[in-house]
């Protein structure tokens, strides 16, 4: 339970820090590009983008998106469950919508999802990789960054902008429902819709810190811990590092309290 | 991937926007703009805003000035903070600020009310001017006789447009909203 707030009052911070830097016109920065004094951070994926479709190395960005790529290789794929706001917005709708799903239209729409995603193919992180080749592609040919307009966490941070600078929201807030929709009606979302967290693979396995590792004599096979884990992991067993974000739900949820949180390299 | 990346960028609507100072041209903006919207996130007075969902796809979350919440006080305060934080240099800090230009003013003349606000806030000397039928046009609201700036006065304040720069502060100010800044391909049509 502790695990559970502290990792919604982090996701939180997150967005605090935006609208605290917004309301006092400090140069906090965003999501997109964090900037504290001379501490630079670059949102990998804009950096590509941007550099791809300018035809342009921005030297100035190099040394951001280098840290970056350090902070991940380091922590693994933190971000993704401690940060990420478009996960927040998303966790806190599958809330609502399990709540409500004793109410007529909403059981009726929980069936037709679960209808949906029984049909439709599982996507894994190998398509993720596609289509993050293939937006890239794109965007090297049209010249157009195309994700950084869709991409829900600059749409949630703009609007968190937007909201504490003008008071009031964005149209652009309905390009959410895009996420929103390949999380519900197909649950591909995380896993392989995002291509951030597709870029973030690669290095996040490297990260040797912080890994949920299961004691195998403690385990009794019950896999509460890969249903609740949001990438369908089974830490028991051997599993890919780069797809963990590192959430600890599983610890969580192990009734037998088998999941332990390996904080080095052993 | 690719097709929806071409589709997004071929089937944009072309839309015109009053963008902060500095701005490159607009076929290289919308290419390095990332959208991160930090521009907006330091401007002072908050004269930007968000390109919202339109069909002018390719600038949507793109930065353009908003003269319902402000103007910009590159020209008065030397501010340009939206260029110093732009990470991919979508905006550019210019050499002298003399030579930049946002777009121009056009003022509705009949919804004018002649209260002569716009003189006090505009940063440019001579660039707005008030009519004057017996010579050189007033350049300073204290020379304007009250005779003519009256309410119902058929003379109404003009804008010099080789002069303006398009900063929206007096267009943030007037109280009947009638003056509106149009942007830099704009200004280049009507001229």
């Amino acid at each position: 339970m502790m695990l559970r707030s502290a990792r919604t009052l982090s996701r939180f911070s997150g967005l605090a820090l935006i609208a605290a830097g917004t309301m006092a016109a400090l140069s906090t920065g965003t999501f997109c590009y964090w900037r504290f004094g001379w501490i630079r951070l670059i949102c990998p994926i804009g950096f590509v983008e941007a550099s791809l479709s300018s035809g342009t190395i921005y030297r100035s960005l190099i040394g951001p998106f280098l840290v970056v790529l350090g902070l991940v290789v380091l922590l693994g794929r933190v971000f993704c469950s401690w940060l990420c706001p478009s996960n927040l917005v998303v966790t806190h709708i599958a809330r609502l919508v399990k709540r409500g799903s004793s109410i007529g239209i909403m059981k009726r729409t929980v069936l037709f999802q679960a209808r949906l995603a029984s049909t439709l193919p599982v996507l894994d992180y190998r398509d993720g990789l596609a289509l993050l080749v293939g937006s890239l592609v794109g965007i090297a040919l049209f010249g157009y960054p195309f994700l950084s307009t869709f991409c829900p966490i600059g749409v949630i941070t703009r609007n968190v902008i937007s909201l504490f600078a003008h008071f009031r929201l964005g149209t652009d807030l309905f390009l959410l429902l895009l996420p929103v929709a390949a999380v519900y009606l197909f649950s591909w979302g995380c896993i392989a819709g995002c291509p951030l967290g597709s870029l973030q693979r690669f290095p996040a396995r490297m990260s040797k810190v912080l890994r949920p590792v299961g004691e195998t004599q403690k385990c009794v096979n019950c896999k509460a811990c890969t249903e609740v884990c949001p990438v369908q992991l089974h830490p028991g067993a051997k599993y890919d590092p780069g797809t963990c974000t590192k959430c600890f739900l599983c610890v969580e949820t192990c009734p037998k309290k088998a999941i332990v949180i390996q904080l080095g390299v052993k | 991937m690719v097709a929806l990346a071409g589709a997004t960028t071929r089937f944009s609507v072309a839309g015109d926007y009053v963008r902060p100072p500095g701005t490159v041209a607009e076929e290289s903006f919308f290419r390095r703009c990332i959208k991160c919207g930090i521009c907006v996130e330091v401007c002072p007075t908050r004269a930007l805003d968000f390109v919202g969902l339109t069909l002018d796809v390719k600038n949507i979350g793109t930065p353009k000035l908003n003269v319902r919440h402000g103007g910009c006080m590159a020209w008065r305060k030397e501010c340009l903070k939206c260029a110093d934080v732009c990470p991919t240099q979508a905006i550019k800090r210019p050499a002298t600020i003399k030579d930049v230009r946002m777009g121009s003013i056009h003022i509705r003349e009949r919804e004018c009310i002649n209260c002569l606000l716009c003189f006090r806030e505009c940063p440019i000397e001579g660039a707005l001017l008030f009519p004057n039928p017996h010579g050189a046009p007033f350049r300073k609201t204290r020379d304007i006789p009250s005779a003519l700036s009256d309410r119902n006065s058929p003379v109404k304040p003009c804008v010099d447009n080789s002069l303006c720069i398009g900063c929206g502060l007096c267009a943030w100010v007037c109280p009947p909203r009638c003056m509106d800044v149009l942007s830099r391909n704009e200004r280049r049509m009507r001229a």
